[in-house]
């Protein structure tokens, strides 16, 4: 049987197995039911289908997925570039919203990259200490006292908190945040004495000290 | 009178309840929309899995479609159900995804190779014929499956298919003869003789 009502029929049997076909096109598939065999076969078969259902779903957690969604809601659709990194923006909170594996690779991948950098600085050092360290000092420098941290926070922790962070440990924010939403501070403190202000506060996940410029 | 949390949880259970939550949302009430997430999770989750079998990404996708539904939901102007909207803002943004990873869309079958998910006694405890017609239809082109699921797994009108898929409704109901008569070939001898 080939005729437009069984064309229409083939057709239209998937919506009446699952019970979205209404009005004409219901009747009139209904009505071919009646006299056509392969297409009631068809149909038990999609009932069939319909009732074995799909493979389970991966186990996801939809009340911690949401948690790591919240955070994003108040930031805004497009994030403009960050020109001046200090004061804080509202858009660092979303950035470091992240938290997930390839944000903890990335950021494990930045502390290699940090100890890299200071291996080859320190094979790269003149061998005596009297040699002239101002030599590419650049302007503005101020004899190399400043030292480069890098941070990272808890996704969770609330604007504010992060600010009095940074001001508390006594650094200051002079880039980023990077990809993975991690933030560059320099301080001209005991760099050292710095870090460990930095990780005695709950919400800091990450600091480390970048490289100390001119360091005896 | 402010509603209750069950007023709104309530309101997720009707299409007209759910536009109500999604206009709420759009004046920003989180209440609401945390109430959307909730109720959308599994759905996209299942949706998504046809897609792609990450689920990193597929909650990744969950999140980044909800967030436009947060973003967006003023400019739902209720021509369309909030679930065919929904289920179109994340096809499309699973779409993006997968081009994004280089992952190739209409050969996800070679992913599923050792997969838990697969091993025999998997199969056996989660259903013989699930599992059959979940590898059948993994053999199958993406628009194909995708169209499966929404009919099957979803309950979704061809128009809606069709809007979601932003295609025509003939071409939708092409796929799904296609996909059947395949799935007829694939499965040949398992589903005659079932209830």
């Amino acid at each position: 049987m080939n005729t437009p009502a069984h064309q229409e029929a083939q057709e239209l049997l998937p919506w009446l197995a699952n019970g979205s076909l209404t009005g004409t096109e219901r009747d009139r598939v209904q009505a071919h039911l009646q006299v056509c065999a392969a297409c009631r076969l068809d149909l038990s078969m999609l009932h069939t289908l319909r009732a074995a259902g799909p493979a389970p779903a991966p186990q996801l957690d939809a009340e911690a997925a949401l948690a790591r969604l919240l955070p994003q809601l108040d930031a805004p659709a497009a994030l403009p570039p960050v020109a001046d990194p200090a004061p804080p923006v509202p858009g660092w909170r979303t950035r470091l919203a992240a938290n997930d594996g390839r944000w903890l690779r990335t950021a494990v991948a930045l502390q290699f990259g940090a100890i890299a950098v200071l291996a080859l600085l320190l094979a790269r050092a003149p061998a005596s200490p009297d040699a002239n360290t101002d030599a590419y000092r650049l302007l503005g420098a101020d004899a190399g006292q400043r030292s480069s941290l890098v941070v990272t926070f808890n996704p969770d922790t609330p604007e504010r908190e992060l600010r009095r962070i940074v001001q508390a440990s006594g650094a200051r924010v002079v880039g980023g945040p990077t990809v993975t939403g991690a933030w560059l501070l320099d301080t001209e403190d005991e760099p050292g004495k710095t870090v460990t202000r930095l990780r005695a506060e709950p919400a800091v996940t990450l600091a480390e000290q970048l490289g100390a410029g001119g360091q005896p | 009178m402010e509603k209750t949390s069950d007023d709104i949880a309530s309101l997720a259970r009707t299409p007209a309840g759910e536009a109500c939550l999604v206009g709420r949302v759009a004046a920003g009430d989180r209440r609401a929309f945390e109430t959307l997430y909730r109720a959308y999770f599994p759905r996209l989750t299942r949706f998504l899995q046809r897609m792609t079998r990450s689920a990193p990404l597929i909650e990744e996708i969950v999140n980044d479609t909800l967030l436009a539904v947060w973003r967006k939901a003023a400019t739902f102007d209720g021509s369309s159900k909030v679930s065919t909207w929904v289920f179109a803002i994340a096809y499309r943004r699973a779409c993006k995804a997968l081009q994004a990873l280089d992952e190739p869309v209409e050969a996800l079958a070679d992913e599923r190779e050792g997969l838990e998910s697969d091993r025999p006694e998997w199969q056996f405890d989660q259903g013989r014929l699930a599992h059959a017609v979940d590898a059948a239809l993994a053999t199958l082109p993406l628009a194909q499956r995708i169209a499966f699921q929404l009919t099957f797994y979803h309950d979704m009108t061809y128009p809606e298919i069709a809007d979601i898929m932003e295609c025509p409704v003939n071409t939708i109901k092409t796929r799904m003869f296609h996909t059947r008569k395949r799935l007829a070939v694939l499965l040949d001898g398992q589903l005659e003789n079932r209830p």
